[in-house]
């Protein structure tokens, strides 16, 4: 488990709060990631690759954004589809190469992901993000009509809040994290693989839920999801760390999945 | 007394809507004078809340005019209603249950204050103000942060009838806001109406209860299957004349 991951929960955890899901974040990681390392191969400066992979994922997110509130199609449909889209884009144009670029030093990769006082520089950028996203929700105009959206959508509208367009940019802000995470990743790991981030968008819900984000949305913390990103790292590490076999981890994050989720709706009511 | 020369504050003309192939409203012509109580009544299907929510920004007409102190609008969304002075308390209860008190009292309207390199809610005087409010309306709450769910029915309505009031709107706009509510409390909104008047706003509202309209309104407004087909002012009408009127049409056709 690692700090990319936290970032995306960040953006996930807006997005339910709003009431909707997103399930191509594990795609959109990789295509950040992709974007990334394929503007440093074709010499863009690096700079100018990492502003197109986040703003590849900017774009699905408003690809999923625009389609959910234009047609009113359920988003964890829509996200189905962009998540298929997105792998089979990568599939295509990525499978049949091996990419790395072990080769190329610069000072961009270790400040976005190099190292300092030993750990890896996402943990900060998580740590920031975290801190700016909960004051957001909190404490601005924003966050307070991303809760009212989630909440309910129709009686927000009716009292003046611009539902579509707060969901509009909760999908963006969603997409951008999620590939921003990926670049991170690129910045650790320093190679690409298309088989990057599957499964992630169950993952990720895993821990928004386990973070006392309601399934229906209109209520959701940042402090909840960081407990719920610690209590599935913790349980990965933990897993390794008592040498059971690495398969068993996805299992295990099943049961916690449903366990969380019959909380979530059991706790409800006392919560409202 | 209304004198013909004052501008309505909002004068809809020849507003047509239909639902497909049904027509709610076959064009009717309709005004707000400042400072009185127009009632809307009518049977069900007559075409009151339609007509309201255009009003309210929820539905744009298929045809007619709007216009607010004589200027022409187009009202994209509710909250282009909201910014011009007209506000809203819908059938239901409009607030979210998910929010406590303060957060819906403010919502799309919330006080911001800078500080360093943003704008951020202004709690405390978001929570001050709240109270006030509705203390003002009549009901004690003990901490502007709880759950709108530990409110009664006719408290939640008061919630919305006071955040409305707060904003001072031009215009209140009600749709049923007694509905589903206990004796006690339809009489203490209709009280809060009459204190609204007072202070120039003008108010319009549906109801069922057409002694409940009668009891405050200026003026009364009968739509049927999407026509106007009476305005009277209340010292030309009687409740039963009214009743009579909303019934008898429906036996001719």
């Amino acid at each position: 488990m690692s700090a990319e991951f936290g970032i995306v929960v960040v953006g996930v955890t807006f997005l339910m709060t709003g009431g909707e899901f997103d399930l191509s974040v594990g795609s959109v990681f990789a295509l950040g990631n992709f974007v990334f390392i394929y503007s440093t191969l074709q010499n863009f400066p690096i700079l100018l690759g990492f502003i197109l992979a986040i703003s590849c994922g900017v774009i699905i997110g408003a690809i999923n954004g625009w389609i959910t509130t234009k047609f009113a199609v359920p988003s964890l449909i829509v996200t189905i589809g962009t998540l298929w889209g997105v792998r089979g884009l990568l599939l295509f144009f990525a499978a049949r190469q091996w990419w790395t670029i072990h080769a190329i030093q610069s000072t961009f990769f270790d400040v976005l992901n190099g190292k300092t006082f030993g750990l890896y520089n996402a943990i900060f950028w998580l740590l920031a993000l975290l801190v700016i996203g909960h004051i957001i929700l909190e404490n601005t105009r924003f966050g307070n009509q991303i809760r009212a959206c989630g909440g309910n959508k129709v009686n927000a509208r009716f009292i003046g809040v611009n539902v579509n367009k707060l969901k509009m940019l909760t999908f963006m802000l969603t997409g951008g994290l999620a590939a921003f995470a990926g670049t991170a990743n690129l910045g650790r790991f320093r190679y690409f693989h298309w088989y990057l981030g599957v499964g992630m968008e169950l993952e990720v819900i895993a821990a928004v839920v386990l973070g006392g984000t309601l399934l229906t949305g209109g209520y959701g913390t940042l402090i909840g999801s960081l407990i719920g990103i610690l209590l599935l790292s913790t349980l990965r590490n933990g897993m390794i760390f008592l040498g059971v076999p690495g398969y068993w981890y996805e299992g295990v994050i099943g049961a916690f999945l449903i366990i969380a989720m019959v909380l979530n709706i059991r706790l409800r009511p006392k919560i409202q | 007394m209304k004198k013909m020369e004052q501008v309505p504050i909002i004068e809809l003309k020849n507003i047509r809507k239909s639902y497909g192939r049904f027509e709610a409203l076959k064009g009717v012509d309709f005004r707000i004078y400042p400072g009185e109580i127009v009632g809307l009544v009518g049977d069900n299907g007559a075409g009151k809340s339609t007509l309201l929510k255009i009003m309210m920004g929820v539905f744009r007409p298929d045809e007619g005019e709007i216009f607010v102190e004589g200027k022409k609008v187009n009202f994209r969304s509710p909250s282009e209603s909201r910014e011009l002075g007209f506000e809203p308390v819908y059938q239901e209860s409009d607030l979210i249950s998910q929010l406590n008190i303060w957060r819906n009292f403010f919502l799309g309207k919330e006080i911001t204050k800078k500080f360093f390199i943003g704008k951020f809610l202004d709690k405390k005087k978001m929570r001050s103000i709240t109270s006030k409010a509705l203390d003002r309306i009549g009901i004690k709450i003990r901490d502007a942060d709880s759950d709108i769910m530990a409110l009664s029915g006719g408290e939640r309505r008061s919630v919305s009838i006071g955040r409305a009031w707060h904003f001072e709107g031009k215009v209140l706009i009600l749709d049923e806001p007694v509905t589903g509510l206990s004796v006690k409390e339809s009489e203490k909104v209709l009280e809060y109406l009459k204190k609204i008047k007072e202070t120039g706003c003008s108010v319009i509202m549906i109801t069922h209860n057409i002694y409940h309209v009668y009891d405050v309104a200026d003026r009364i407004a009968v739509l049927d299957r999407g026509i106007k087909i009476a305005e009277m002012r209340r010292e030309d009408s009687t409740p039963e004349k009214i009743i009579d009127m909303i019934r008898g049409k429906k036996k001719l056709i």
